[in-house]
């Protein structure tokens, strides 16, 4: 069973300090692109705005990045930076050449990178930084994992919605490091789906979770229906398994989270869960454990991911109705 | 003047002699069967082979859906006979043009990139709320076609394929349309729908109750899904969407695991010399007589202009 590398995301000091006292192993973060020019509003090279709904996603200058990538490295942290924008015009590349420069100059230890012409220009360039293959470029099977290594990429992240079966299969073929998402996240592709959050209207939030009136054949059929809601959550409980899958990465997300300190609360909890399981104990002793002792679990989530039926890997109606 | 494909997902039509013989006495030059999006929905090889058979006279593509790695090795089994009997096979992951480039290169020289692959900014109901604010440079870069840049063409020049670019028709893609078929691309609109996102799960078959693995092509049931409330991330629930709002966003037409819009715009432009094909989806005509007249408006409006 080996130990699984814990990846949270940060936007400040103060969620970099929350994530290292969690003891997260990696951290993601992204630079605001206000920082390379004054020209862009939200528009950023990463998968996340400048701003949502009026809480900064990202690192707010040059200097502070400096200062954060610092403090990580202090604590003993490796870092992500982002650069997993879905596409780009050539005629942005001065100011991309900047963005990527600003990481690399502050010590980022890996880019994140979603698109497979920017992969092969970054390796041209001469950034020999080992390079992430981000969940927008959505890898479902092992020969684009080929691929991807064919153009020097060390680590991918698989797409929402792959099983366990399939990881196992991943780490069996796959030349590369294999990285998922463990906690929170779309229903659809995130790599294609265009039900984009806005970072200004509140009222269009993200598509899959929605609720919806059902019309079929111009009859209404149903009202408040999250038709499209196929999105799971959690997959502490899977924990063990994936540990003896021999993943490499679990990434939180929540660049865009309203509150730091809960957010680096989840990193906790994946890194104690990993530490009773090394320990021998079985997914009820733990869950009872945190029960008792974990008085955030029990005050916040109540279990709330339990109640909800939000597993990732365990048969629930949302798992059940993927198409294996 | 482009030619005209016929994008078919009843195979039992596909089996009627007098359905392909008015489809080709209206003007359609190719036939479309098979899945972007679900493996489930590709018919059994014997089918498969019955209905190429059938398809004298027209150019047909093949469509194969984004593959998960469970199903790689099932699906890829039947790229050898696709190969030999389609005139071109369309994509939707880059593992699979991988290995198509890998083992059948010599086999099939025409690939068309699928709704999955291909994907832009446009394609989003609200990108106009989203852009507002930004430059023009900025809205210019988002309004474009992910494949329609420098880095993207050196990326696809390992490839030795002609390759065939499928996009919604929406005007704001017109610029890239014209960009990517200077750049060798063969360009055909879709004028029907706008693919929007795509799933690992059948919505469909979870709103129904109905198992996936015993699939009985619930998904080829349109579901119009009309947005009323909106996701809550930090409160974790749903709140209603505002009235004034709610009558800015369309409603989505989902087919399985497949979410799209109904097309809005009209159709100049869509016959454009640069533009190669017209891809009709037949799941938006009752039948073919309704296909003539929409070949007909179209080659009308192109006499006009």
């Amino acid at each position: 069973m080996n130990r699984i590398n814990i990846m949270a995301p940060t936007r400040s000091l103060e969620m970099s300090r929350y994530q290292c006292d969690a003891r997260a192993n990696e951290l993601y973060l992204g630079l605001d692109s206000g920082a390379i020019s004054e020209e862009f509003l939200n528009f950023t090279f990463n998968g996340r705005y400048n701003k949502m709904d009026g809480v900064s996603c990202q690192i707010d200058s040059v200097d502070d990045l400096h200062k954060v990538i610092r403090y990580i490295h202090g604590r003993g942290v490796k870092v992500n930076y982002t650069a997993n924008i879905h596409y780009l015009s050539h005629d942005f590349q001065k100011e991309f050449d900047e963005y990527i420069e600003a990481g690399v100059d502050a010590g980022a230890d890996y880019l994140i990178v979603s698109n497979l012409g920017i992969i092969q220009y970054l390796r041209k360039r001469g950034y020999t930084l080992p390079i992430v293959a981000g969940v927008f470029l959505v890898t479902p099977n092992v020969e684009q994992t080929k691929l991807l290594a064919d153009l020097g990429v060390e680590r991918v992240v698989l797409p929402q919605g792959v099983t366990l079966k399939e990881i196992a299969m991943f780490k069996e073929k796959s030349p590369l490091e294999i990285e998922m998402f463990g906690h929170f996240g779309g229903g659809n592709n995130c790599g294609r789906c265009m039900l984009l959050h806005s970072p200004t209207i509140n009222d269009i939030g993200p598509g899959c979770r929605a609720a919806y009136d059902i019309i079929i054949e111009d009859e209404k059929e149903d009202e408040k229906n999250y038709f499209l809601d196929a999105a799971a959550d959690c997959s502490l409980c899977t924990l063990p398994e994936l540990m003896e899958a021999g993943i490499d990465v679990i990434k939180i997300v929540g660049r865009e989270s309203n509150n730091s300190f809960v957010n680096s609360k989840i990193t906790e909890f994946y890194k104690i869960f990993q530490d009773y399981a090394l320990d021998g104990m079985t997914v009820p002793q733990i869950k009872k454990r945190f029960m008792n002792e974990e008085l955030i679990w029990s005050s916040i989530w109540r279990p709330r991911f339990c109640e909800k039926k939000r597993c990732r890997f365990r048969p629930t109606n949302i798992t059940k109705s993927y198409i294996v | 003047m482009p030619s005209f494909e016929l994008r078919v997902f009843d195979y039992d039509r596909l089996l009627e002699d007098a359905f392909l013989r008015q489809a080709e006495k209206i003007g359609i030059d190719w036939v479309n069967f098979g899945s972007e999006s679900c493996y489930l929905q590709l018919p059994p090889r014997p089918l498969m082979e019955e209905i190429f058979s059938r398809l004298d006279g027209f150019k047909k593509k093949f469509s194969i859906p984004i593959l998960y790695e469970s199903h790689f090795d099932k699906v890829t089994e039947l790229f050898g006979p696709v190969c030999e009997l389609a005139d071109t096979i369309s994509v939707n992951d880059f593992g699979a043009l991988t290995y198509l480039e890998t083992h059948f290169k010599n086999q099939i020289s025409s690939v068309s990139i699928g709704n999955i692959l291909f994907f832009s900014y446009a394609e989003c109901p609200w990108h106009d709320h989203i852009i507002r604010d930004e430059s023009e440079r900025v809205q210019g870069n988002l309004l474009t076609g992910n494949f329609d840049n420098e880095w993207m063409d050196d990326f696809m020049a390992r490839y030795p394929f002609r390759f065939e670019m499928e996009m919604p028709f929406l005007k704001k893609l017109r610029g890239s349309a014209s960009s990517l078929k200077e750049k060798g691309y063969a360009i055909s609109f879709l004028p029907d729908i706008v693919p929007v996102s795509f799933a690992r799960a059948c919505h469909s078959s979870r709103y129904w109750g109905l198992p996936v693995d015993k699939c009985l092509r619930n998904c080829r049931q349109m579901v119009t899904l009309s947005p009323t409330h909106r996701w809550d991330f930090f409160e974790a629930d749903v709140t209603e969407i505002r009235p004034v709002i709610k009558g800015q966003m369309p409603d989505y037409l989902v087919w399985g695991n497949s979410i799209f819009l109904k097309n809005r715009e009209d159709d100049a432009g869509l016959m454009d010399e640069h533009i190669d094909k017209v891809i009709l989806d037949m799941r938006f005509y009752k039948d073919l007589n309704q296909v003539a007249e929409r070949i007909e408006r179209l080659s009308d409006s192109q006499v006009t202009a």
